[in-house]
């Protein structure tokens, strides 16, 4: 103690230290605290409008973490109940990096028909058929709406076992009663639903937690970005031997689980024949050219083109094949289905673009004709 | 000053061992749930 009564330093400093290292009632209720607090507050705070907001970039891993966005858009596209049109573009990373220019898009729809529709890529690494149907349930029924679905092979190469993958570990940020639905259809648990978002989509967000405290103590949240292989670069040889060398692996898986995929698209389908604002195309994406597997890389595309073909006359939704018209070459790519040339990913949405707009055209002249 | 030395050791211990807690908690949730990032490449 000071001569003055006022303590000096070191009586302080063993005061603290005392009080910080020995065990005691408050401290110990203070450190309860703590968790149920930050738990209450994620339970209060972390709702589907939170996501839907641009506070969503701040869960994000980075460029390539599709899913929070495409989480965040999804809800966004669910709360507005506008009655401006949309494009809902949809499918795996081959069709996600195609598409570069969301506004031209726009524009050139608005210059074509006169509307004004908002694009959302929401095309992802390696989107299933569940998820897709899980997207478009979040549009409100009766919003006019053009739902492009990139079909490439991988979509129906699908194991019917991802489903309890998606169950278990889902990938969107939130929960649809058609994912539901399929699972107990195919005779999974399904675990129940508190009605409380972030207790019911915990799995989402603790696989993030770790970057949005990092992003927050930043305050730097992580931009996705659509256009990844957009680099210089080419897929080394390594990565072309390794695909050649599972093509005939592949071409199987897409035999056996085609009908279980083509079930789920069925269903789909049938779900959007019951709004009559809204309308499928299926796009296939771009495939790369070059020679794969003597051959059988080529086999497997036309096979997957004439299913496609007979699907789109059953069903009656429009087929678009691009491709040819863009006179795609090996060295648009930057492996076997993910262009990476600026120049062709924008002529490819321009004609994407075109197409869209002749649909909404062709939609709009049915509606006056009726 | 001792009263408030006192009160910043315990509130230091109390948030310290709270936040540990907390990551705990969440460490072992995501691990018991399988929660991880799914960040491989589409075909």
């Amino acid at each position: 103690m000071s001569i003055e009564g006022k303590p000096d330093f070191a009586t302080v400093w063993s005061v603290f230290k005392g009080a910080a290292l020995k065990p005691s009632t408050a401290a110990l209720t203070i450190a309860l605290l703590v968790p149920s607090i930050l738990f209450g507050l994620c339970l209060a705070f972390i709702t589907p409008g939170l996501m839907a907001s641009s506070t969503a970039a701040y869960f994000s891993s980075g460029a390539w973490d599709d899913y929070t966005d495409l989480t965040s858009h999804a809800l966004a596209i669910s709360f507005d109940h506008s009655d401006q049109p949309v494009v809902i573009i949809l499918g795996a990373s081959d069709t996600r990096e195609s598409i570069t220019n969301h506004a031209a898009i726009t524009e050139i729809v608005h210059d074509r028909t006169g509307l004004r529709p908002v694009i959302y890529n929401l095309a992802s690494s390696d989107q299933t058929f569940w998820e897709m149907a899980a997207i478009i349930d979040q549009i409100p029924a009766d919003r006019p709406a053009v739902i492009v679905m990139g079909l490439g092979a991988g979509r129906f190469s699908m194991s019917p076992g991802r489903l309890a993958e998606l169950i278990d570990n889902p990938r969107l940020g939130f929960r649809s009663t058609i994912i539901d639905d399929e699972a107990q259809r195919a005779g999974l648990v399904v675990p129940s639903r508190t009605d409380n978002y972030f207790l019911d989509n915990t799995e989402f967000f603790l696989s993030r937690l770790p970057q949005f405290m990092e992003n927050v103590t930043t305050q730097h949240p992580r931009k996705r970005r659509y256009n990844l292989y957009l680099t210089s670069s080419k897929a080394p040889e390594s990565r072309w031997q390794e695909f050649s060398g599972s093509i005939q692996a592949r071409f199987e898986k897409y035999q056996v689980n085609f009908d279980s995929n083509m079930s789920v698209l069925s269903r789909i389908l049938g779900r959007l024949s019951d709004r009559p604002e809204q309308s499928a195309v299926f796009l296939v994406p771009p495939k790369n050219p070059r020679d794969v597997a003597n051959g059988l890389w080529d086999e497997f595309y036309r096979t997957h083109l004439a299913r496609l073909e007979e699907i789109s006359q059953d069903y009656d939704v429009p087929l678009w094949m691009l491709d040819d018209e863009i006179g795609i070459k090996e060295a648009d790519f930057y492996d076997a289905s993910h262009l990476n040339d600026n120049d062709v990913q924008y002529r490819y949405t321009m004609l994407l673009a075109e197409r869209i707009a002749a649909l909404f055209a062709s939609t709009d002249q049915r509606e006056t004709g009726s | 000053m001792i009263h408030w030395a006192k009160l910043l050791g315990i509130w230091v211990q109390g948030l310290t061992l709270g936040f540990l807690l907390f990551i705990a908690l969440i460490e072992l949730l995501t691990r018991t749930s399988g929660a991880q990032l799914f960040r491989y490449q589409g075909f």
